[in-house]
């Protein structure tokens, strides 16, 4: 079944200015299926986790962590937790400054330390021609790395797969999914 | 006494926008004029009552020349006198400054000040590095990321306890930030995860960690300054101003080469001395009562400390670990969240005044500090290094 969902957003956990449920509730009124809970590692409120489950909603929630990670600088990556499946983004890459080939060399040092997934090209939900343009080794994924209640809904993946979490994060791996902008 | 002025001065007004990291719902003349009706609104005028604008920002941080000019629709200027001030991080407090000349020396009655910024439009780090050049013999610095204070406090407290103090204080910002609707970084932090954080927050430079760093924000401020015929005329709650003091000084000016004897970072030394020696005030921590500060992170705020109250050996630890500087303390600092809540630059010195000015009216809501406050201080800092210190006073009786 064709499924609509964001694998990055911020919540009250971290420095977002929703709460899990009114981040959750934002997302399902825009007719979402999936959304993955990203809040930074060294900003999450002890007990993250129980708010996440606490979350009530019709979607299906992944719990994840954007990751902080110091690569010649530091660099985000969003690990993402399935039922089995486990999924790693390397995030925002308009975001760094950086060029290709600063990029393409983060990128070898990360898969030294992850297996890298995906490659997110948007700067907080925006298109960024360059890197909308470029091929990566990993499939190009959008997401709004929303924080406030306005960043929701710029960009999103469709996909068609099962309606369950492995099926779901199967599929961002194969490169299975549409990247949409609003 | 304090320094010469023609003729009284008082805020009659005081403006500001909802703070964040992306102010993406307006533009910069639109969320200028948010501060400005704003500002309006709470001194009960309309803009054919201003007579001058003053108006500020960082110079080229929207990478943007003349703002004042093509933000007359948001500023109200059209028409009007009208003077742009940049002078960097210190702007919204030379602003303040200026305004307070103008109507003391009695060019103009009323005033309004307006600082704002617009960070994500700009490229920061852009233009705050392009200052330094040693090949055109500009050997200064601007800008707040260093970590030489944090190895300075670890050096002279041990690390436990100066990384403790750090992080304290930083949570006690968030903590009144959490109180302050308009502050843009807001995460409800407690004193539980100061362990935490020291160990996680990411290093930026040495013992400088992301969490102790301000934030880079979109934001405006207005304050309106009246002479004291008018102020006494349309306000029921003037904050007189009382004095006012920039302090810069040479040998801070070339921080390449660092020395024991001649400290980089000692200008507010030198302006709180000589204000506070002009005003007779000996003892600076007893006089005030709230000091909204300038502080771009949280190893400055707390040695700051030191500096502007003439602390001695670790006074300025006990005032953060025995949580006085928190509001109910014996010295509440910065109960809006200061500068590592909200830094939207050109407004952030500005925002200083208007709190404390806020504070002194009993109309801070709920970051309002609960002892009555007849004096208040605010201070800017920036540039090249140099320090604005501004006295508030609830009665015009010194």
């Amino acid at each position: 079944m064709l499924l609509k969902g964001c694998l990055h957003t911020h919540t009250t956990c971290s420095d977002g200015t929703l709460t899990p449920q009114q981040v959750a509730l934002r997302y399902e009124e825009k007719g979402y299926d999936f959304i993955a809970f990203t809040d930074h590692d060294y900003l999450l409120k002890p007990g993250y986790d129980e708010i996440y489950s606490n979350v009530k909603s019709n979607m299906i929630i992944f719990a994840g962590i954007e990751m902080t990670v110091f690569l010649k600088g530091y660099i985000h990556v969003n690990r993402i937790f399935g039922d089995n499946q486990l999924l790693h983004i390397f995030n925002h890459l308009p975001e760094y400054d950086l060029d290709i080939e600063q990029i393409m060399d983060r990128l070898y040092d990360l898969q030294n330390m992850f297996t890298i997934d995906a490659m997110e090209i948007t700067s907080k939900g925006f298109k960024v021609k360059r890197f909308d343009e470029m091929t990566f080794p990993h499939p190009s994924i959008v997401s709004d790395d929303a924080h406030t209640a306005i960043g929701i809904g710029r960009a999103w993946i469709e996909l068609d797969a099962k309606r369950d979490k492995d099926s779901i994060l199967k599929a961002i791996k194969h490169g299975d999914f549409w990247n949409c902008y609003c | 006494m304090a320094h010469k002025k023609n003729r009284n001065v008082a805020i009659i007004g005081v403006g500001q926008t909802k703070h964040s990291s992306h102010r993406e719902d307006v533009n910069q003349p639109e969320m200028i004029h948010e501060a400005v009706s704003a500002a309006l609104k709470d001194a009960n005028l309309s803009i054919k009552d201003i007579d001058c604008i003053v108006h500020g920002n960082m110079e080229l941080f929207e990478m943007i020349h003349q703002p004042d000019l093509w933000h007359v629709l948001g500023t109200g200027a059209y028409g009007k006198d009208s003077i742009r001030i940049t002078t960097g991080g210190t702007v919204g407090t030379t602003l303040a400054c200026a305004s307070d000349n103008l109507v003391a020396s009695g060019m103009y009655d009323i005033v309004m000040a307006i600082g704002f910024e617009k960070l994500q439009e700009g490229h920061t780090t852009g233009g705050i590095t392009n200052m330094a050049d040693p090949l055109w013999f500009r050997n200064l610095q601007t800008g707040a990321l260093t970590g030489s204070t944090a190895y300075d406090v670890i050096q002279e407290f041990g690390e436990d306890r100066a990384k403790r103090a750090a992080m304290m204080y930083r949570i006690v910002m968030d903590k009144h930030a959490c109180l302050n609707p308009n502050a843009h970084r807001a995460f409800g932090l407690d004193f539980d995860q100061v362990e935490t954080l020291m160990n996680t927050s990411p290093q930026l430079v040495g013992e400088l960690r992301l969490i102790h760093m301000c934030s880079q924000s979109d934001g405006a401020c207005a304050v309106i300054f009246a002479c004291e015929k008018k102020a006494k005329e349309l306000s029921k709650k003037p904050v007189w101003i009382r004095d006012h003091i920039t302090i810069h000084r040479e040998e801070t000016f070339n921080i390449f080469g660092y020395h024991k004897d001649f400290p980089v970072l000692k200008t507010h030394k030198f302006a709180a001395e000589q204000l506070f020696k002009r005003n007779d005030i000996k003892n600076p921590l007893e006089y005030f009562d709230v000091f909204e500060m300038y502080d771009p992170a949280a190893w400055w705020g707390l040695d700051w400390l030191r500096d502007f109250f003439f602390l001695k050996g670790d006074e300025h630890l006990r005032l953060v670990e025995n949580k006085e500087i928190m509001i109910g303390g014996s010295m509440p600092i910065n109960p809006s969240g200061g500068v590592i809540a909200t830094n939207p630059i050109g407004a952030t010195a500005l925002l200083r005044v208007a709190e404390a000015a806020l504070q002194v009216r009993g109309d801070a809501g709920a970051h309002q500090i609960p002892k009555e406050v007849k004096h208040a201080l605010a201070s800017g800092f920036g540039g090249t290094m140099w320090t604005v210190l501004m006295m508030l006073e609830k009665e015009l009786s010194w």
